[in-house]
């Protein structure tokens, strides 16, 4: 307020039950999803990654940074990592244009049945800030989890830093 | 409770006039019935007796004690509860956290603007307005603001909430929740809100919002949360 009157696209509605990817989730919004790959390395897993998706410390796992964009906005910075033993090869994707849901789902049959999300508030760091194009310090949602597949064996683990200035995250309860 | 005559023992006969008069509905749900004192005035008996015929019908389910305040009738639950069912469950940061809740703001007012259009009413029909203050171990945690069609509760005003949760007054009154829809936002806290909240002014909380519907998809609740991220956060478990 006071530096004039502007309108704000609505907020991107990120339904947490979805099926779908991110990539996907944002088309169906009538919305054009981006990515930037930050980086994209093969690394072992520390304890707290070794931990989330049940693996012997020092796993080789995937490590895949992505900023996510709506239409062009920077609008969040996903980070995930990838049990390798599932996805031998993974690396020779390039994830700036194949969404990772696909790849996983249908080059290595790993289908995401259920997952456990924790959603809280943080401040942006230096990196984040520069990679969301906000303040050092700017208030962000802060969410992570781990998806299982249909043997209830986890595959991925991922941290998502989200501006809430574009996303918005919802669920739908109904009784059974 | 077969067959309590007039040889039966006093207390027993009390408590069949209490457990009559709960099932004719003039005691009716999430009220308190009259206290020892004028129950014991009422029907001539010491209060001994009183305490045992309302203390047989607080074993049975269908009186609730409440320290210092009364016997309150607790009435039908609902089979269903969307509580259990997946959504957003906020967690408490701190570990053993003891969670209390005090009703700040109770009241009926005209619905206005705004939740004319959420519950699809007219602006001058009445709804409910509460407005609470939730703590662990005593720190405020969140402001929730809860809004209700007055058509839907109409005996709400009688309700005490530090007695009965919502989702047992709806039970009491044949509304049931059946889908929910919940958002998560940040956003800053107005100046009332932030010191209710013990937060600086334009510190950023969570907002959990929530519209429930019952079966004919009306909206029965719409319930607005700021809620401190220092002290919790959401957590979601999906199954599809």
């Amino acid at each position: 307020m006071g530096s004039g009157t502007f309108v704000a696209p609505p907020k991107f509605v990120g339904n947490l039950q979805d099926v779908y990817g991110f990539s996907e989730s944002v088309r169906l919004a009538g919305r054009v999803p981006g990515s930037r790959v930050v980086f994209a390395v093969i690394q072992e897993s520390d304890k707290s990654i070794s931990r989330k998706l049940r693996v012997p410390l020092g796993t080789s796992v995937y490590a895949l940074r992505r900023v996510r964009l709506i239409d062009g906005i920077p609008c969040s910075i996903e980070t995930v990592f990838i049990n390798m033993e599932r996805c031998a090869g993974i690396e020779q994707h390039d994830f700036s244009r194949e969404p990772l849901f696909d790849v996983l789902r249908w080059e290595y049959g790993i289908k995401a049945v259920s997952g456990d999300e924790k959603i809280s508030v943080t401040t942006l760091d230096a990196d984040e800030a520069e990679l969301l194009e906000m303040e050092e310090g700017h208030p962000a949602f802060y969410k992570s989890g781990v998806v299982f597949d249909e043997n209830g064996d986890p595959f991925e683990y991922y941290r998502t830093v989200a501006l809430s200035e574009y996303i918005r995250y919802a669920t739908e309860m109904t009784a059974r | 409770m077969a067959n309590v005559d007039y040889k039966s023992p006093i207390y027993l006969q009390l408590r069949e006039v209490v457990r009559s008069k709960i099932e004719e509905g003039e005691y009716p749900p999430g009220m308190a019935i009259p206290s020892e004192n004028e129950l014991s005035e009422m029907y001539g008996v010491n209060r001994l007796t009183v305490r045992n015929a309302v203390d047989a019908l607080v074993n049975e389910g269908l009186l609730r004690r409440i320290q210092g305040k009364g016997a309150f009738v607790v009435g039908d639950r609902l089979e269903r509860d969307l509580d259990s069912l997946s959504g957003f469950r906020q967690t408490i940061h701190e570990r053993n956290a003891e969670p209390g809740t005090k009703v700040l703001t109770k009241m009926r007012r005209k619905a206005g603007g705004k939740y004319a259009r959420i519950f699809g009413i007219g602006e001058d029909d009445d709804i409910f307005y509460i407005r609470r203050l939730n703590t662990a171990n005593g720190d405020p945690v969140s402001v929730e603001h809860t809004f209700i069609p007055a058509t839907k509760v109409p005996k709400l005003d009688g309700i005490d909430l530090g007695v009965f949760s919502l989702y047992e007054v709806y039970g009491f009154y044949g509304v049931s929740p059946v889908r929910a829809y919940e958002t998560l936002d940040l956003v800053t806290l107005e100046a009332r809100d932030a010191r209710m909240l013990d937060v600086d002014p334009g510190q950023v909380v969570l907002l959990f919002t929530c519209y429930t519907y019952d079966k004919d998809d009306d909206v029965i609740e719409y319930t607005c949360s700021y809620t401190r991220g220092d002290k919790c956060s959401f957590t979601v478990h999906n199954r599809s």
